[in-house]
């Protein structure tokens, strides 16, 4: 199992557990070295994962940044009231995460340098809500403005 | 070389953030204090606060502001009067050709904030609000960003999420309609934390990127406490920042409990390069000290200040600290010694009204934007 798995399959058997109560917040700062594609599949892949954790799919998005800077942030909004605020920085000389898994009785908190562990990996197929995650960053993006997520579920 | 001290006025005492900077500027050398006041006009509880705090540092209490401020013996005045009132007082001071320094932020009102600058500015006046730039690890970071060694600074992510409070008690499950205006009052259990603890990110991301922020996208959210929820205030929330230089910024500001954190909370700047990257994290450098003392747990709940907002309601139910981490503080001086550094030495204070003012306003269209659901541009319209 890759480090990526590992880390989601201990946050979600966290939040399972019920350890932290409910999960309301996710801030994560990730910072890669992997260049940043221009259809963002990378940080739609990232972001279902998060999404995933939620159990709901974002029904509200919005993202501040450019993929030709390699700095984007999102802002993720769950029908259930829930957020997730996501940094991506790419192209970095050194990779890092930061992750802050914030539930209303507790929380969980991630932080590891990169340098002798993988990188997640863009997934040869990316599932549908990756997809659409993707496609709607990329068009805050270039609107400047949040974007209804179009229905979806998390599988 | 100054000879005279300082003579510092209080406004507002016990339970108020008073109970922290008077202290400090007791404390400086360069300082005596004068007297507690407030506005003739507050009511019967905040009388007896202000004396009780008065009393306590045993300095008199001058129970009418206007005539306080005609004393020759007053250069600087400590605001920490309720957020609704501190704007107005400090124009009233920076008038009376005070020095002021503001409890954060300097107020809820975008044409107040507006009027506190424009006293300052004409009567010549030095200002500081309190905040976390003049704070060792943030000024590393300003240093850091100066040197160039992170290349062209593209992105700020600064967290503040205070871990107080008995949390749990939120109902949880919908979205928050975030009202604007936003409700900004001190209630006995509650404040918008957005506001008083979002001020602190805010203030850092700002300073440390030094352009005009452009556009704000803001959420506000209850997700810990019931009380927060029953006076229609939030108890976390979050702005996106687009500035004039192209860069962005995160911020998050809000209370998360007693139990989401090892120490007083996250509290941590990362710093987005186009050479290098950088966490900087307020409880680091740092020892990590575990022992045979009972765990930490969460203290009992003081009716008078349920949220552990002030030092002096903590004390009276003995709340003990979090003693796991140690952080080198050293070097740690005062926000009101770097103010008091800005009198003597005449230059401003780098959070002064103009900037404090600005901060205000970011604030707003964050809450703007929070509750209308779309982002908003800055300058807001007067």
């Amino acid at each position: 199992m890759s480090y990526w798995e590992s880390l989601s399959q201990e946050i979600k058997k966290t939040i399972q557990q019920e350890r932290i109560g409910t999960l309301v917040f996710v801030r994560g700062t990730l910072i890669l070295s992997a260049k940043a594609e221009k259809d963002c599949g990378l940080v739609g892949a990232l972001l279902a994962e998060v999404s995933h954790w939620f159990s709901i799919a974002p029904h509200q998005l919005y993202a501040t940044g450019q993929t030709d800077t390699d700095v984007v942030s999102v802002s993720l909004e769950f029908p259930t009231g829930a957020t997730a605020l996501i940094s991506m920085a790419f192209g970095q000389a050194q990779s890092h995460i930061d992750l802050s898994v914030i539930g209303n009785l507790g929380a969980a908190y991630h932080r590891e340098n990169l340098n002798w562990l993988d990188e997640p990996q863009v997934p040869d197929t990316l599932p549908a809500l990756a997809q659409s995650l993707a496609k709607a960053v990329s068009e805050s993006l270039t609107t400047g403005n949040s974007k209804i997520i179009e229905s979806e579920t998390v599988s | 070389m100054m000879t005279k001290s300082l003579g510092v006025l209080l406004v507002s005492g016990a339970l108020t953030h008073q109970e922290n900077y008077s202290l400090k500027f007791r404390d400086d050398p360069r300082c005596r204090l004068i007297g507690v006041t407030d506005e003739a006009n507050v009511d019967a509880e905040r009388t007896q606060l202000n004396q009780a705090w008065a009393e306590k540092l045993d300095i008199p209490y001058l129970p009418n502001l206007g005539d306080a401020l005609h004393r020759a013996d007053v250069d600087i005045v400590s605001i920490c009067a309720e957020p609704e009132r501190r704007g107005r007082i400090a124009v009233e001071c920076a008038n009376a050709e005070k020095h002021i320094y503001l409890d954060k932020p300097v107020t809820p009102f975008l044409t107040v904030a507006d009027s506190v600058v424009e006293a300052v500015q004409q009567n010549g006046v030095r200002s500081q609000m309190f905040s976390f730039i003049y704070q060792p690890w943030v000024q590393r970071a300003k240093q850091i960003v100066a040197s160039g060694e992170l290349g062209d600074l593209l992105a700020v992510h600064a967290d503040c999420l205070f871990a107080k409070g008995p949390n749990g008690t939120a109902q949880l499950g919908t979205i928050r309609q975030s009202p604007y205006p936003p409700k900004i009052s001190n209630f006995v259990d509650a404040k918008a934390e957005l506001y008083a603890m979002g001020i602190y990110s805010l203030g850092v991301a700002c300073w440390l990127i030094g352009h005009s922020v452009q556009t704000v996208y803001g959420q506000t959210a209850n997700y810990f406490f019931e009380a927060h929820q029953h006076h229609n205030v939030e108890d976390f929330g979050y702005l996106m920042l687009t500035f004039s230089n192209g860069a962005t910024a995160t911020i998050t500001g809000g209370r998360i409990g007693w139990t989401g954190h090892a120490s007083g909370g996250n509290n941590q700047v990362y710093l987005i390069g186009t050479k290098k990257s950088l966490l900087i994290d307020a409880y680091r450098p740092r020892l990590e000290v575990y022992d045979r003392a009972p765990a930490w747990a969460s203290p009992e709940v003081n009716p008078r200040d349920p949220m552990g907002f002030w030092s002096s309601t903590q004390a009276e139910v003995n709340i003990q600290p979090k003693r796991i981490y140690t952080p080198f503080m050293a070097d740690f001086r005062g926000d009101e010694q770097h103010f008091v550094d800005c009198i003597v030495e005449d230059r401003e204070s780098e959070m002064n009204a103009q900037q404090a003012a600005t901060l205000t306003e970011i604030l707003l269209a964050g809450y703007q934007s929070a509750s209308q659901g779309h982002v908003v541009s800055l300058p807001l319209s007067r």
